[in-house]
């Protein structure tokens, strides 16, 4: 391994600390410097570094782990502010009495890893029902909670979208779920089941839920393999980390995955979890997955997650087809060609295009690319063709 | 409160505020050490044992940071009588 790449140092990190029967030697990190650190903060990786060099798997110098310290600190400085925040929304939410559940960050920090100081976040995601959504931002707004993006169109948010992001005057962001992901993924799962199995997360004592283990894991593989193309490597470490919590119910597990169109998600989450970009060990339960052939639609689905088509509209082109009736989906497309122009207005702000002919550019180009992409296949991420199972190609080499 | 235990400090976010106070050193010791102990004497004793000084030696220090700590509104004293 080249100690300068991080990435292959995270892969290999990975291996060491979340394979226990890998036996590698300690890894030692010669000469690398503080843009090797700042990639590992940048990822969120100095709290699992920092656990891995105090059990002698990582080998730092002085100053290397000075400044792992330094960067894992103001890392800390940041999640306990995240965290006093949620426990005065907490208190808000429990007196006007709104449904929650603590998802991702602090959630699987203080559950699913050693120490809550190895896991950690830059925001706090907070499901509700979406029957109390609209009550949920107000509450917030009381707070002091601003909306950062405006709906494309009144109503679009709840009835196609997942989440809103809301700040704090201090700069802290609270994404809003009603949905645990964008997409038609978002719409196939019942959030309103993700209510009925959850367990207790207490933080300074206050009690608080979270999704239960079994939850964990499902919500893990749903954001590692649907969040980021390619996953980001903290997503692959959630995954193996919730994996390994003694109380999954994996029968329930493939229930839900079953039923919520989500076996190719999870396949793709531990096939890139076990691959050689990240290389850990999960436990044999998760084979169950490897075996499975979605549906095509799932499959088309989870395409426009995990290929290119991601960044060409196929999320939107998949939500689309995922919306039962043909009337919300003629609205779904009119609001995606002209949002309001309060939205168009934010869009130019943040300098991510708010031209409605570049969006509409966006569509008359996929007659133009649906005739290239037939003369050649995916390939990152894609289905195989012959046995429509997904996941990083080279990890069912592992397999 | 929330609190973070890192190698070298524990971190804690004060209620009511934005600061976030970094504890080092026999305060960071300190903090790890009230999570079982309630009284000031036994603080103040904990710590003797585990700097290997006197008690009496380091007692106004240990009655400062509790001080510090009741101010920050990181601890609640409970005054008890009899």
């Amino acid at each position: 391994m080249d100690d300068h790449d991080p990435r292959g140092f995270v892969a290999r990190l990975a291996r060491a600390t979340l394979s226990p029967d890998a036996g590698c030697d300690p890894i030692r990190l010669d000469e690398v410097g503080r843009p090797f650190f700042e990639y590992l903060a940048g990822h969120q990786l100095d709290g699992v570094a920092v656990a891995a060099a105090d059990s002698g798997i990582l080998v730092l110098s002085d100053r290397q782990r000075a400044l792992l310290d330094r960067s894992l600190r103001d890392a800390m400085v940041w999640a306990l502010a995240i965290e006093r925040r949620l426990l005065s929304i907490a208190q808000r939410f429990d007196d006007q009495k709104i449904e929650f559940i603590v998802l991702k960050g602090p959630a699987v920090a203080h559950s699913a890893y050693a120490d809550p100081a190895q896991r950690p976040f830059r925001d706090l995601d907070l499901l509700v029902r979406a029957r109390d959504w609209d009550r949920a931002r107000a509450a917030l707004e009381q707070l002091g909670f601003e909306r950062e993006r405006p709906e494309p169109r009144r109503g679009f948010e709840l009835r196609f979208g997942n989440a809103a992001v809301h700040t704090d005057p201090t700069g802290i962001p609270v994404d809003l779920h009603h949905r645990i992901v964008l997409g038609p993924f978002g719409l196939w799962i019942d959030s309103d089941a993700l209510f009925d199995t959850t367990a207790s997360l207490h933080i300074a004592g206050y009690p608080l839920r979270r999704l239960d283990d079994t939850g964990l894991v499902l919500h893990a593989c749903v954001h590692a393999a649907l969040g980021w193309r390619p996953p980001l490597p903290l997503t692959l470490w959630d995954v193996a980390q919730t994996a390994w919590l003694p109380e999954v119910r994996w029968a329930q597990l493939e229930d839900l995955a079953g039923r919520w169109r989500l076996e190719g998600v999870l396949q793709f989450a531990f096939g890139s979890v076990r691959g050689p970009g990240f290389g850990a060990a999960l436990p044999p339960e998760t084979r169950a997955f490897d075996g499975a052939t979605p549906p095509r639609r799932e499959r088309k689905a989870l395409s426009s997650y995990v290929t290119s088509r991601r960044t060409r509209g196929g999320m939107s082109l998949a939500t689309m087809s995922a919306i039962p009736r043909i009337r919300d989906r003629v609205r779904y497309a009119v609001t995606l060609l002209i949002p309001s122009r309060a939205f168009m207005e934010w869009r130019r702000s943040t300098g991510d295009g708010g031209s409605y002919v570049r969006r509409w550019a966006l569509p008359l180009s996929w007659p133009r690319r649906r005739d290239a992409n037939s003369r050649r296949s995916e390939v990152t991420g894609a289905s195989d063709p012959q046995t429509g199972r997904f996941g990083p190609p080279i990890s069912r080499q592992h397999g | 409160m929330p609190h973070r235990r890192l190698a070298d400090c524990v971190l804690i976010a004060l209620p009511g505020s934005e600061d976030v106070r970094l504890l080092t050193g026999a305060a960071a010791t300190a903090w790890l050490l009230l999570e079982r102990t309630v009284t000031a004497r036994s603080l103040v004793a904990a710590l003797a044992r585990a700097y290997a000084t006197p008690a009496k030696g380091i007692r106004p220090e240990g009655e400062r940071l509790i001080a510090a700590l009741i101010k920050d509104g990181a601890l609640e004293e409970e005054v008890r009588r009899g």
